[in-house]
């Protein structure tokens, strides 16, 4: 009982003591004497710390995954350098303005921190919609879709009739679509930048179709929406091609990889800034 | 012991509630605290795929995007706090700033968010916490002494540059407003020609910003608009007047602009009348780009500064102040 009792009480004691502050290993160093004070390698540490080191670490964190996760191949190297000649062609003399501005003090640092990481995230983000296609194309609905918008109703109705008749989509577009919508075959999905009726038609439909003209009326227009792929399965490279590029991908591939690979944090002010933008970074 | 507890039960019972008590505090103060790991003496500030990252790792890396700026600031926010002592007065006027600033965030923000954002702002200027906002007004104030000082000390040759770009003065003005001076009542008119005539008749500038003007901000204080120049961000027509005017005690013809007519006076056109304006200083500051960092590091150097034998930290300072030693 009594052992009971002062374990209790240690356990109190010893609450709330987790909290840690990181420190570098020499706080105390100091870089500039002005009188009787100095400038501190701590004061400029905790100063840099309060000037959100969230993307930092994370910029850290993914190198090192993609390190671990992903393998350099001579492919990928050869890729790099190329993509390294074309980027010093197209700027040309402006070269170190160009890299001042993406913030890469060299050629050479632009390359190992620059390229090579974006082609090593290229491989990060397939691999994942690959291993989770199911489930991304469940979610998300990819669907092949060809588009036309007409301003006029009644000009919709005669569009529709001319493509019910036969009419290659694309010729109708030409001729009655408004110039955001050239009626191409393209890849769109539940997120995609449409209007929500034609998000909304879309999502209830299972297999290639041609709609009736969807009127929008938050904008006074019209829409034809032809679905020409409906299984995901059917085109699936086109997919991952396609999500890949995509930001909000990249960014699911990374959350999983972060996860995964057991990302912790131990410092409370790089937690606290971390969690505001990636809270769902952190393994838990 | 079954017997005894079966005997006590009551007591059992609350004991029991009370460890359960306990316990739960222990978890609800913890639940939510990072632990602590360290590798070879060294503190880890995270890791992820069997990697551990160091502080000092972490140091290195927000140090190469942003550390000069930092060092920059913390070495100009120590020269500034060696070289001016704090006074009652600063105290005094950070109080009523902060409680200024204070409002106008929650009244912007709301009174439950608005800490969360004058933090952020805070830490944009290098500070960490709410209470900094003192030290951020009196560092200001600070700052202000120190270079008004420095030029004072310079006056000699920045003020006659100064003068022939910049036009300094003060000045008052009489305003007969107007909703649209360019078709005015027959009220506003009449009350115009009425201003008109008792200037034109003898009454004295002063009189006419007391009867007649109608710029409630300053009709109180003579019709004073205090210091302005060049690149004051006055109408044209205000503007070209005022500053046609040669020497103090001048007073312009009756000025058209969207807010009415304006009779303007220059009052003061001397260095030791500007002087009593901090926009004065202002504005000479704003001639130079280099002058402010002239004033840090020239009070940096009668405070021998100490770069410690870092030759490379002191010339990038130098170039980030844009000057030369």
């Amino acid at each position: 009982m009594k052992k009971l009792l002062s374990l209790l009480i240690l356990a109190l004691f010893l609450s709330g003591c987790g909290n840690k502050v990181t420190s570098i290993s020499n706080p105390n160093d100091a870089l500039i004497k002005i009188g009787s004070t100095s400038v501190t390698t701590g004061q400029v540490y905790t100063s840099l710390l309060a000037q959100d080191p969230a993307a930092a670490v994370k910029l850290m964190a993914t190198q090192i995954i993609l390190n671990k996760e992903v393998e350099m191949t001579a492919e990928m190297t050869t890729k790099a350098q190329t993509q390294l000649e074309e980027f010093k062609a197209s700027v040309g003399e402006s070269l170190d303005m160009y890299l001042s501005y993406y913030g890469y003090k060299t050629i050479d640092d632009y390359y190992t921190n620059g390229i090579l990481p974006t082609l090593q995230q290229e491989v990060l983000v397939n691999t994942y919609l690959t291993t989770n296609f199911d489930a991304v194309a469940a979610s998300n609905q990819p669907k092949k879709v060809r588009i036309i918008e007409v301003t006029d109703a009644a000009l919709a109705e005669t569009a529709l009739a001319e493509i019910k008749a036969g009419t290659d989509f694309g010729t109708v577009a030409a001729t009655y679509s408004t110039t955001s919508y050239p009626g191409d075959e393209e890849i769109v999905y539940a997120a995609s930048e449409l209007a929500e009726v034609v998000l909304t038609w879309m999502s209830q439909q299972s297999a290639p179709t041609l709609s009736m003209v969807i009127p929008d009326t938050t904008n006074s227009t019209n829409y034809i929406v032809q679905i020409t792929e409906a299984d995901a399965n059917k085109f699936k490279e086109e997919i991952i091609a396609f999500f890949a590029l995509d930001t909000v991908f990249m960014e699911e591939a990374l959350k999983e990889a972060f996860v995964r690979n057991g990302f912790k944090i131990y410092d409370r002010t790089v937690y606290d800034s971390f969690i505001i933008t990636y809270a769902d970074y952190i393994a838990k | 012991m079954l017997a005894y507890m079966k005997r006590q039960w009551f007591l059992v019972l609350i004991a029991g509630l009370l460890f359960a008590t306990i316990l739960y505090y222990v978890y609800d103060q913890n639940k939510d605290n990072l632990p602590a790991k360290s590798v070879g003496g060294k503190d880890v500030v995270f890791s992820v795929a069997g990697t551990d990252v160091t502080t000092d790792e972490l140091y290195t890396n927000l140090y190469n995007q942003g550390g000069l700026d930092i060092i920059y600031m913390l070495f100009e926010r120590s020269v500034v706090q060696a070289a001016v002592e704090t006074t009652d007065v600063m105290t005094t006027k950070a109080g009523v700033d902060v409680e200024g600033v204070k409002t106008n965030f929650s009244d912007y923000y709301g009174a439950d968010a608005y800490e969360t954002y004058l933090v952020e702002a805070l830490k944009s200027m290098g500070y960490t916490k709410l209470e900094d906002l003192t030290d951020y007004f009196i560092y200001t104030y600070k700052l202000q002494e120190l270079t008004n000082a420095h030029i004072d000390t310079n006056m000699d040759t920045l003020f006659a540059n100064f003068q022939l770009t910049n036009q300094p003065r003060v000045v008052s003005h009489v305003l007969v407003m107007m909703d649209d001076p360019t078709t005015p009542t027959a009220e506003e008119t009449a009350r115009f020609e009425e201003a008109k005539a008792a200037y034109a008749n003898g009454m004295s500038f002063e009189d006419v910003v007391l009867n007649y003007s109608d710029d409630t901000s300053n009709n109180t204080n003579k019709g004073s608009l205090g210091y302005m120049d060049i690149t004051t961000q006055y109408e044209e027509n205000f503007l070209n007047a005022a500053l046609a005017l040669t020497e103090a005690g001048q007073v312009s013809d009756w000025v058209q602009t969207s807010y009415g007519w304006h009779l303007i006076r220059v009052d003061a056109m001397d260095l030791e009348s500007l002087k009593e304006y901090q926009e004065f200083y202002t504005a000479i500051l704003s001639t130079d780009a280099t002058l402010q960092a002239n004033v840090i590091w020239s009070k940096a150097k009668e405070l021998n500064v100490d770069f410690l034998g870092n030759d490379e930290l002191k010339a990038e300072i130098l170039t980030y102040m844009g000057i030369e030693e």
